[in-house]
């Protein structure tokens, strides 16, 4: 991988992507051992820049710099303060004053870390920016998958939910598609809209239309917040229609895997108990997604030239 | 001032005019070429050069007064010369906003110190550009507002809108009009489509345009005296409406931004989310690109704007969606409107001089009588899109770093060349 | 350019490479020998069959991968491709003996010391090379050598041996060019 930043994975290739994975795994081995530490970026400084409120991710990236020996100090601020104060291209440039290697950033709009990218000589690693791309996000669920099913070439993976203003959606889309994987996704009108086949995939309008030809069902968070008024009515509705409850997994069939990025709605998206179900990956996302973190610090910043071994 | 220009080619869609020809000014007019004072007449040699109206833009914000940091008569003036434009209608969409005889009068009064450039004020329609309360369109009309106009702003309020046409109606006075929704177009930062699904960036979707062609449509149809004229034409349901409209005998007249007849929505994908691509109304997809330039092309679409509206680093280095939407434009235009026309400079002409000075009862043709406003062109001399170029206070356009083939190199107003005032 | 060892050479070299690891640890019972990536695998490998011949039992092998310890990471040309390191969960009591092909600088070895602190605290650890090439840069030496080479720094010892002797092993020198560019 030869790349300054790693923003999103539209345009990221089938080699790239199969790189970072395996070096993912690799970083697994690392998380398994008694010292779950190794001194590759040791004096390295890499600034989290969070923009919009998130528990793992600005610890799973936090960590993930740590056990990589890096040092690693965190930035949050909200995005109306920087309205009213300090612009974000001026908090870039007080940061990079402090001459940091990588960057991590999330940020409420779109293309935030793209220009950062540009106006920078540090790696910028987008944790997400407005509803287009959370990469390392489609990258440890990928990960998950491969793990759990093998080779992604040729497999369905059904991403149910509101994929319109996801993120983790794009990316897994993106993602996917280069791997060779069917992607369906399903939602409800207002977040699940017809163009969205342009980006390669097949859009259906249930839950129920996508279980059985699934390999994977990957549940999104609805996000109330996010949403415009009159685009869902209420909870209740979404998971009548578009919920995974275990009738529904059994339908889906029992080597179906069941992921979600995340904080889980219980109740809304899933029932309780398909989240805590044997078929359910989530808390391997979630180890995996430190590794894959890992894997992204070291192919990003891990090198300068040097002497022979 | 006797003045014999020679050797320029004379581009003139009034008079069907594509040729080499002298062209002898006298007295601030355009005289025949046999009139005997022209024999002894200063000689102005225009060899290569062409000899064209100059150019009238019916919408470009000088932001005087108000934002001294954006713009100012005086630099407008300059960016207006630049372009090759001898005639500038001034958005209201200033501070305070020009909603009161008092500001109209100031404007004009000040503009002759300001720049040798024709400056005439289009006066708000409704108080504060709030699109509600009714603005004293008489009184505005009587300090000079040459046109009403609601700048950018949509009305929410149906009614209100349609008490702005039937009041307006017996003024005379073309009624300038954005096309759009004000409700669908509260989320967007772009055209909604294939690149802003695809790039992450909530949209604006297409119907907010044709939605409000329609309704300016059918309230015309009610009020059909009313000189309305739609600008930000941007996509191609709303060309389609038009030409409807037109077909069926309404006298309404349309325009489209400059930028919006050469980019389409692919620009802000390419440009990797560049906030000099954040425009109002946006850039749509290349059908509708295309469809514009038809536009023009058939007369459906009267006018090419240029959409000026300056805007600092303050108000441009943002992310994207939170970037104030607009691009200085005067400079611009005629370039970017003869690559979009293939190079057809007398459409371009049209567009940009002729059917818009029509529509404020300007006369731009080179034809004997008529007041010599003109500009010269130099077809074949690059230039860049660059800090040392602009004139304007600010620089942002998504054309920056581009180099253009041609340049205004004079404009003309009643036979004297204009030149910067300070 | 001729072979520096042959077959034959590795092969007696190897053996009594093996012969004093079992003589130094008093047997095989606590050993684990583990082969640095890439070379020193085959060659662990090979020590680890050897030994299991003459003592009647197989140590215990592993296998390193040092690039997350290296102290140069990248050379410029080269991508980094992340081995995986196999060792025993449990080092406490174990005579580990690091494995590689060759001992230049001695910054190799190191890594390979950082790395397996990380994952315990062995008894002893020791380290077996087959080729010795001088030139080292830290204070770094190998308890069980196979050959020591004289080399100039520009020159670069290949060694071409898989886990099992084959009849196409060998050790050869190429050497850096000579004269003025």
């Amino acid at each position: 991988m030869n790349r300054k930043d790693m923003l999103g994975l539209r345009g990221v290739s089938r080699e790239e992507i199969t790189e970072i994975l395996d070096t993912a795994d690799r970083f697994r081995a690392v998380g398994e051992r008694r010292i779950k530490k190794v001194p590759t970026l040791r004096g390295r400084t890499v600034v989290s820049l969070f923009f919009e409120n998130s528990t793992r991710t600005k610890v799973s990236f936090d960590l993930a710099a740590k056990r990589l020996s890096a040092d690693g100090v965190g930035i949050s601020a909200s995005t109306s303060s920087a309205k009213k104060g300090e612009t974000l291209m001026d908090t870039a440039r007080n940061i990079n004053a402090m001459q940091p290697d990588a960057v991590i950033m999330r940020h409420s709009c779109a293309g935030a870390p793209h220009m950062l990218a540009r106006a920078f000589p540090f790696s910028v690693i987008n944790a997400g920016d407005g509803i287009n791309e959370h990469p390392s996000q489609g990258l440890l669920d990928m990960l998950t998958m491969r793990q759990n099913i093998g080779d992604l070439e040729g497999k369905t993976v059904a991403i149910v939910g509101d994929v319109y203003h996801s993120r983790v959606a794009r990316s897994n889309i993106y993602g996917l598609t280069t791997m060779g994987a069917r992607v369906l996704v399903a939602g409800p009108g207002t977040m699940c809209r017809p163009e969205m086949d342009r980006l390669g995939v097949e859009v259906r309008h249930s839950i129920d239309e996508v279980l059985e030809e699934s390999d994977v069902l990957m549940m999104l968070r609805i996000q109330r917040e996010r949403l415009a008024p009159g685009m869902l009515a209420s909870s209740r509705e979404y998971s009548e229609f578009y919920g995974l409850d275990l009738q529904r997994l059994a339908r889906a069939g029992e080597k179906t895997l069941v992921m979600h990025p995340g904080p889980i709605n219980r109740g809304v998206e899933m029932s309780p108990d398909v989240a805590d179900h044997a078929q359910s990956v989530i808390l391997e996302q979630v180890t995996n997604g430190l590794a894959v973190r890992m894997a992204l610090l070291f192919l990003l910043l891990g090198g300068e030239g040097g002497q022979d071994a | 001032m006797h003045k014999v220009f020679t050797g320029a080619t004379v581009v003139c869609p009034g008079t069907g005019t594509n040729k080499v020809k002298d062209v002898f000014v006298k007295d601030g007019r355009f005289a025949d070429i046999d009139d005997p004072a022209a024999k002894n007449a200063e000689r102005v040699a225009c060899d290569g050069l062409i000899l064209a109206p100059s150019l009238v833009d019916l919408n470009a914000n000088l932001c005087d007064p108000g934002y001294p940091e954006r713009e100012d008569l005086a630099s407008g003036g300059r960016a207006a010369i630049a372009g090759g434009y001898g005639t500038v209608l001034v958005s209201p969409d200033t501070r305070p906003v020009a909603d009161d005889p008092a500001l109209v009068r100031d404007i004009l009064d000040r503009a002759p110190d300001a720049t040798e450039v024709e400056i005439l004020v289009a006066g708000a329609i409704t108080k504060g550009l709030h699109g509600k309360e009714l603005a004293e369109v008489g009184l505005l009309r009587q300090a000079g507002a040459a046109a009403l106009s609601n700048a950018g702003a949509q009305f929410k309020d149906t009614s209100a809108l349609r008490f702005a046409l039937l009041y307006a109606a017996p003024h005379g006075v073309p009624v300038l009009l954005r096309t759009g929704d004000f409700w669908l177009e509260s989320h967007g930062a772009m055209h909604e489509g294939d690149v802003s699904i695809a790039i992450g960036l909530r949209g604006l979707p297409a119907a907010a345009e044709e939605i409000g062609t329609a309704r300016y449509i059918a309230l015309l149809r009610q009020t059909p005296a009313t000189k309305l004229h739609i600008t930000g034409v941007t996509s191609h349901r709303s060309v389609e409406l038009i030409r409807s409209a037109k077909n069926d005998g309404l006298g309404l007249t349309a325009s489209t931004p400059a930028h919006n007849l050469l980019l389409s929505d692919e620009a802000v994908q390419e440009s990797v989310y560049d906030p000099n691509c954040r425009l109002m109304p946006p850039l749509r997809s290349e059908e509708d690109r295309l469809s514009l330039v038809e536009g023009i092309r058939t007369g459906v679409i009267d006018a090419v704007t240029s959409d000026h509206q300056p805007l600092t680093r303050a108000d441009k280095e943002l992310e994207f969606e939170l970037a104030v939407p607009g691009a200085v434009g005067l400079e611009t235009s005629l370039n970017v409107s003869l690559k979009a026309l293939k190079g057809d400079f007398v459409l371009a002409v049209d567009a940009l001089a002729v059917r818009p000075g029509r529509l404020l009862g300007i006369d731009r043709r080179v034809a004997t009588g008529v007041s010599a406003d003109f500009l010269l062109w130099d077809p074949s001399t690059e230039w860049a899109v660059d800090e040392n170029t602009l004139q304007s206070k600010c620089r942002n356009t998504p054309f920056f770093g581009q180099t253009f083939k041609g340049r205004t190199t004079a404009v003309f107003r009643k036979g004297i060349e204009l030149r910067n005032k300070a | 350019m001729g072979f520096v060892m042959d077959s034959k050479d590795i092969q007696r070299s190897l053996s009594r490479i093996a012969q004093e690891i079992l003589e130094s640890n008093d047997g095989a019972e606590r050993l684990l020998l583990v082969g640095i990536h890439s070379g020193g695998v085959p060659i662990a490998q090979r020590l680890a069959k050897l030994i299991g011949q003459a003592e009647g039992e197989m140590p215990a092998v592993g296998e390193m991968d040092i690039t997350l310890y290296r102290d140069d990471l990248y050379t410029g040309l080269e991508k980094p491709v992340l081995g995986e390191t196999k060792l025993p969960t449990q080092l406490r009591g174990v005579h580990l003996v690091l494995v590689d092909d060759v001992l230049f600088t001695g910054r190799t070895v190191r890594a390979a010391l950082d790395e397996v602190m990380d994952y315990g605290r062995p008894a002893r650890i020791q380290l077996a090379v087959l080729i010795d090439r001088g030139h080292r840069e830290l204070p770094i030496a190998a308890n069980f050598v196979g050959r020591r080479l004289d080399t100039e720094m520009g020159d670069k010892v290949l060694v071409n041996a898989a886990s099992s002797p084959a009849a196409s092993d060998n050790v050869s020198i190429d050497k850096a060019e000579e004269g003025p560019q």
